[in-house]
C-alpha cells in the first residue's frame, strides 16, 4: 500500500459538504452536518466516534440509502469512481449497489432474510447483477462461501440464518458484499455483534479480502482497536461532523482534538494496570441539541469562554491532518492542555 | 433448550411443530376426509342429488340402508345432496378467501410500501369496509342482484372479506419495510420490485396464512347463512346452507334433512379453526412455547 498523502490519483470516493436532514415533529435536524473526505483507491478509512454521532447515516449516503422521512440535503456531494452519485437515476443507482460498492452490516442475524438460505442470499445478489442462471449464481454462491472460510460451503449453503453461529452469518454478509468484488467495501462495525476471538478472524479475512482486490474500504467503528489494526487513515466524527482526520499512525502517536485524546485515553491497553478506565463525562447529544459553537465545548475539559461563542474551524495541520478545535490556533493553551493531559 | 424462530422459509420446523401438536392433526385429518368424501362421495353416490326418486311414496324417508340419511320433503336422497352441497360448499368458501388474501394481500402491500398520504387514504377505505357489518352488506347485495349465480357469490363473498387481511398486511409491511434485511438486500442492488415481493412478501405469508384459515370457516358459516335465507347458492343446485333450510319447514316430523348438512358444518368449521389455532403457534415465533 502506498501512502495516501502520496497518491496524486483521483480518489475512488470522495464527499463534500454531506449534509443529512430528518424532518421530525420538533423541526428539522440535521444528524450528518457537512462531512467531507475522500478515500482513495486501495485505501482503508477508518469512520470512527460513538453511538448516535452520525457515522453509519453517513455510510448509507455513499449509496443514496437514507429513506424518508430522511433525506440528503441538496448541495451535498458525493464522487464514487467519477460519477456523481446525487444525479444518477435509480436503475444506475442499483447497478453500483452490489456490484462496485457493498455494504456490510453490523448484525447479520437481522441483516440477512430469515425465509431464505445463505447460498440463495448470495446467488440472489449474482442473478440481480449479472445474467447468470440460477445453477452458476448458486455454484458461485458455494465457492464464495468457501472463499470466506466456512467448511463445507456445499453444506452451509443450504442452511438458513438462524441455523448458522454469529461468525458463519457475518461470514455471509461478507461474502455478498464481495461476490461481485467491488470497488468499495463499506463495512459498518461489521465485527461489534461477534466474540472478540471471533472479531480478530473477521477482520483479517476482511483485510485480506480488500487488499487481494486492490478494494478501498470505508470501516465504521468505534473500537479504537479495529483501527489501529485495519485502516490508513481515521476520520473521528463527533455530533454530526468530522473533528479530526489523520493517518493512523500520526494520530496515535499525537490525537490533535480534546474528543480524540479522551478516546484514546478511554482505550483499555494490555500490559498497563488502571484501576478505573477513563471516560468521557456526558454523552452525544442527541442531533438538534448540539451546542451552537464547539460541539464538544460541554464534554470538554480544555474548553474556554470562545469554545462556547465562535464554531471551529476544521483547521488543516498539514500532512493530511485536521482538527476542528480552537487549540490550533492557541499554542500556549494547547501546551498547558497538553501538559494537563500528561499530569494526569 | 431454545427453540428457533421459525419464518415460513422454514418449513421444517413448522412441520416438526404441527406434527407434535394433536388437535392440528386431528383437524387436517378430519378436513383432508371431508374434502376426500365431497370430492369422491358424489361420484360413488347412488343418486343424484337433484333426482327426484318417488314423489309419492318416498316423501321424508327415515335414515336406511338404502338411504343413509333418509329422503327430504322431494323425495331426493340426502347423503347425495348433502355431499354434493358440501362440494359447493367448501369450493364457494375457498374460492371466495383466496380472493379475500389476493386483494387484501395486494391492497395492504401496497399501502404499506406507499405510506404517507396514499397510506392512509388507501386504509380509510379499509376502515370504511370494516365499520359495515359484512353480514348486511351481504342481504343488501344479494337483495338486489336475485337468482345470483355461484361463481359471482364468490366474487361477492370475495370483495365484501378482504379489508382484515389488507390491514393485516399492510400493519406487517409498515413494521419491516425498514428492517435491516430490506437495507441490505436495497444496498445489493435489489430493486423496489424485487424488494416486495421475495424480501417483504415472504414475512407476511405465515400471518396470512393464518387468516386466510380461520377466513374459510367464517365464510362457511356465511355462505349457509345466506344459502339459508335462499339468497346465496340457488335451488335445485345443493348447498349445506339451503338444504338446512330445506329441512327446517319439517324439522319435527323428519329432523334428519336439517342435522346431516348442519352437522358437517360444526364439524368443518370447528375443525378450520382448530387449524387456524394450530398453525399460528406452529408460525409464531414471538410467542413462548407451549409445554
Amino acid at each position: 500500500m502506498t501512502a495516501s498523502s502520496a497518491a496524486p490519483a483521483e480518489p475512488l470516493l470522495s464527499l463534500r459538504d454531506v449534509r443529512v436532514t430528518f424532518r421530525t415533529a420538533d423541526g428539522l435536524i440535521t444528524p450528518v452536518d457537512g462531512v467531507s473526505f475522500d478515500i482513495a483507491r486501495g485505501e482503508t478509512l477508518a469512520l470512527v466516534g460513538e453511538s448516535g454521532c452520525g457515522k453509519s447515516l453517513t455510510a448509507l449516503t455513499i449509496l443514496r440509502l437514507i429513506d424518508a422521512p430522511g433525506r440528503i440535503a441538496p448541495g451535498s456531494r458525493i464522487l464514487f469512481d467519477g460519477r456523481d452519485v446525487m444525479t444518477l437515476g435509480d436503475r444506475d443507482l442499483r447497478a453500483i449497489r452490489g456490484r462496485q460498492a457493498a455494504m456490510i452490516f453490523q448484525e447479520p442475524m437481522t441483516a440477512l432474510n430469515p425465509v431464505y438460505s445463505a447460498g440463495a442470499q448470495i446467488a440472489e445478489v449474482v442473478r440481480t447483477h449479472t445474467g447468470a442462471s440460477r445453477s452458476e449464481a448458486w455454484n458461485k454462491a458455494v465457492a464464495m462461501l468457501g472463499a470466506v472460510g466456512i467448511p463445507s460451503p456445499e453444506i452451509r449453503a443450504k442452511q438458513y440464518p438462524h441455523q448458522l453461529s454469529g461468525g458463519m452469518r457475518q461470514r455471509v454478509m461478507i461474502a455478498m458484499a464481495l461476490v461481485m468484488n467491488p470497488s468499495l467495501l463499506i463495512a459498518d462495525e461489521p465485527t461489534t455483534a461477534l466474540d472478540v476471538t471471533i472479531q480478530a478472524q473477521l477482520l483479517d479475512l476482511l483485510r485480506d479480502a480488500q487488499q487481494a482486490r486492490g478494494a478501498s474500504m470505508l470501516l465504521i467503528t468505534h473500537d479504537l482497536g479495529v483501527v489501529a489494526e485495519s485502516a490508513q487513515r481515521v476520520a473521528v466524527m463527533y455530533a454530526g461532523q468530522i473533528v479530526e482526520e489523520a493517518p493512523v499512525v500520526a494520530l496515535f502517536a499525537a490525537p490533535q482534538h480534546p474528543y480524540t485524546q479522551g478516546l484514546m485515553a478511554a482505550m483499555p491497553r494490555a500490559g498497563t494496570r488502571r484501576e478505573r478506565l477513563t471516560t468521557i463525562p456526558g454523552t452525544v447529544p442527541p442531533p438538534g441539541a448540539w451546542p451552537a459553537a464547539c460541539r464538544f465545548a460541554d464534554r470538554c475539559t480544555f474548553a474556554w469562554s470562545r469554545c462556547t461563542t465562535e464554531a471551529p474551524p476544521l483547521h488543516q495541520l498539514g500532512d493530511g491532518r485536521t482538527s476542528r478545535c480552537h487549540l490550533v490556533e492557541e499554542p500556549a493553551r494547547r501546551s498547558a492542555a497538553q501538559g494537563a493531559r500528561a499530569m494526569a | 433448550m431454545t427453540r428457533p424462530h421459525a419464518t415460513a422459509g422454514d418449513w421444517a420446523t413448522i412441520v416438526h411443530r404441527l406434527r407434535a401438536d394433536r388437535r392440528t392433526l386431528l383437524a387436517i385429518g378430519t378436513l383432508l376426509g371431508m374434502i376426500v368424501l365431497v370430492l369422491v362421495g358424489p361420484l360413488l353416490a347412488a343418486y343424484q342429488p337433484y333426482e327426484q326418486l318417488d314423489i309419492t311414496n318416498l316423501v321424508h324417508a327415515r335414515p336406511s340402508a338404502r338411504h343413509l340419511l333418509g329422503t327430504d320433503a322431494f323425495s331426493r336422497d340426502v347423503l347425495s345432496r348433502v355431499l354434493s352441497g358440501g362440494r359447493i360448499s367448501l369450493v364457494v368458501a375457498m374460492s371466495a378467501v383466496f380472493l379475500e388474501a389476493l386483494v387484501g394481500v395486494a391492497w395492504g402491500l401496497a399501502a404499506g410500501l406507499a405510506g404517507g398520504w396514499t397510506d392512509t387514504v388507501m386504509m380509510r377505505g379499509v376502515d370504511a369496509g370494516l365499520s359495515v357489518p359484512r353480514v348486511l352488506l351481504l342481504l343488501a347485495i344479494l337483495a338486489a342482484v336475485p337468482m345470483v349465480p355461484v361463481w359471482a357469490l364468490v366474487v361477492i363473498l370475495g370483495l365484501t372479506g378482504w379489508f382484515g387481511i389488507a390491514r393485516l398486511v399492510r400493519n406487517e409491511i409498515r413494521s419491516i419495510r425498514r428492517a435491516d434485511f430490506v437495507l441490505a438486500a436495497q444496498s445489493l442492488g435489489a430493486s423496489p420490485l424485487r424488494v416486495a415481493l421475495s424480501h417483504l412478501l415472504p414475512q407476511v405469508s405465515g400471518p396470512v396464512l393464518v387468516a386466510a384459515t380461520l377466513a374459510v370457516g367464517q365464510v362457511i358459516v356465511l355462505e349457509a347463512g345466506l344459502s339459508f335465507l335462499g339468497i346465496g347458492v340457488q335451488p335445485p343446485q345443493a348447498s349445506w346452507g339451503n338444504i338446512i333450510g330445506d329441512g327446517t319447514e319439517f324439522i319435527a316430523s323428519a329432523p334428519w334433512v336439517s342435522l346431516a348438512p348442519g352437522c358437517c358444518l360444526v364439524v368443518v368449521v370447528i375443525a378450520v379453526s382448530a387449524l387456524g389455532d394450530g398453525l399460528r403457534d406452529a408460525l409464531a415465533p414471538r410467542q413462548l412455547p407451549r409445554t
